[in-house]
């Protein structure tokens, strides 16, 4: 009764939803992509669901972490994930992965499932999961979010398709594309996209229709668009090409971040910039050191959170244009803050590249002492 | 007219989703022309520092849907380019 829905379709019928109570499908994440998918493939009756990751649900992932709830908040995601999904549908086996992907685990755990879904945040797990995807033979669905924009496809060589690094043989330097709690994101576009990828997970299992390998789905939400770009698997491709020389899982965070040493090479910033924790902020105004404040944000961002007393006002994106008007604090200490802590980053690299010695990167930006101060007043 | 559309990444850097552009010549002469119009950031993001040699691998070009890679092909004016940059969010 349950999947009567589903059973009525002739391409899936018993046949196929004894498919797909068979599949063993991994989730990767369990955020933004990963939270839509856990939701409908469950319902759907994917017989064993892989729920990974190392992270706790925070109030601002409830936005469009569709699987994690307010009573949430604090617990790790794969056991918020796990009482959710029990509630939705006892039928499905779930094997809860409360860690983090790593070169070390990334085979052992992939190995017992039939599909992996790329749900994670971050270039150096992508890399990774393709990787240990190609050697595994295994697909991966693939699902990415920025903004009001997203890619989906299906890499899976195994079947002629291409990998990752056929698409994308190197990743952007950290910094050059900003994350999305850097740039943030439309809650409903993990959903789009992930709706994108569950579909493509279900017709897998059944072997139906032409899944999204060898062609990449690139969608905006903002126009409605949805763009299809062929997909070739590249046979010089270091990792599933005709003669691979990734035999083994890599250091994946060296290789993401090797590019940004070398473009910290190229751009004559090779200083790395100070960070400055929350609390030593805290410290530092309570010892009443002497401190100026430099606030990197875009106007539209100015508005979400304060900025501190008299501090400057300089958008990250008129920086080249305007540094020079922070000459008059060159020997003193300038604490830089944006939002979220990467653009100052990227701005505290820059003035020490412009001999700027004594510029501190608040880490966690505006958001991280803002939540700090409401921890810690609670706490007091 | 070449189509230019700017998908995932470049398009908040650009401001735009689609141009259209004159242009039969080198692909990298029209880049070239964009990174005028567009500024600092766009340039950076397609060549790194010095807007010659290479182009950074990660800025995806696709002529008529074909991933161009590392060519510098000759636009014949009637092409659909699509650029866009690998996004990681999740």
């Amino acid at each position: 009764m349950k999947y009567s829905r589903q059973l009525v379709l002739p391409e899936i019928h018993w046949e196929g939803q004894q498919k797909i109570f068979d599949a063993k499908v991994l989730l990767v994440g369990l955020g933004g992509l990963g939270s839509p998918q856990a939701l409908y493939l469950a319902a759907a009756g994917v017989g064993t669901l892989g729920l990974l990751d190392g992270d706790r649900v925070d109030l601002t992932n409830l936005q469009r972490q569709v699987v994690h709830s307010t009573k949430d908040v604090g617990s790790l995601k794969a056991d918020s994930a796990e009482r959710r999904l029990k509630e939705l549908n006892p039928d499905v086996s779930l094997r809860r992965h409360a860690l983090w992907i790593t070169s070390q685990n990334a085979l052992d755990i992939l190995s017992g499932y039939d599909i992996i879904v790329d749900c994670t945040d971050n270039f150096p797990a992508r890399y990774l999961l393709s990787d240990a995807c190609v050697m595994l033979k295994k697909p991966l669905v693939h699902g990415a979010i920025y903004r009001f924009s997203g890619q989906a496809t299906v890499f899976y060589p195994a079947q002629s398709g291409p990998c990752y690094r056929c698409l994308f043989p190197v990743p952007p330097p950290p910094g050059a594309v900003p994350t999305c709690a850097e740039a943030g994101v439309m809650g409903i576009l993990p959903g789009v996209i992930g709706m994108i990828q569950a579909s493509e997970v279900i017709k897998l299992i059944l072997g139906k229709g032409h899944p999204l390998i060898g062609r990449l789905l690139l969608c905006d939400v903002m126009t409605m668009t949805f763009q299809e770009v062929i997909l070739k698997r590249d046979p010089a491709c270091p990792a599933c090409g005709e003669n691979p020389s990734i035999r083994e899982l890599q250091d994946y965070e060296a290789f993401c971040g090797a590019q940004g040493m070398e473009r910290s090479a190229r751009g004559g910033t090779a200083m790395p910039e100070k960070n400055l924790r929350v609390v030593d902020l805290a410290g530092k105004l309570q010892a009443n050191e002497a401190l100026s404040f430099l606030d990197v944000r875009e106007e539209w961002e100015q508005s979400i959170y304060p900025s501190f007393p008299h501090a400057i006002k300089i958008p990250f994106s008129t920086m080249v244009s305007q540094w020079e008007t922070l000459l008059p604090f060159k020997g003193k200490e300038i604490v830089v803050c944006c939002l979220f802590g990467w653009k100052s980053q990227e701005a505290c690299r820059f003035l020490s590249g412009k001999g700027f010695e004594h510029v501190w990167n608040l880490q966690g930006g505006l958001e991280e002492w803002y939540l700090y101060e409401e921890q810690s007043g609670i706490e007091g | 007219m070449v189509k230019i559309r700017f998908l995932s990444g470049l398009k908040e850097i650009v401001g735009q989703n689609e141009i259209e552009v004159e242009c039969s010549d080198l692909l990298s002469h029209l880049l070239e022309d964009l990174c005028n119009r567009y500024g600092e950031q766009f340039c950076r993001l397609l060549w790194g520092t010095e807007v010659q040699g290479k182009r950074n691998p990660y800025v995806k070009i696709l002529i008529n849907g074909e991933d161009i890679r590392d060519q510098d092909p000759r636009l014949a004016g009637d092409e659909t380019i699509i650029l866009f940059l690998p996004i990681a969010g999740g």
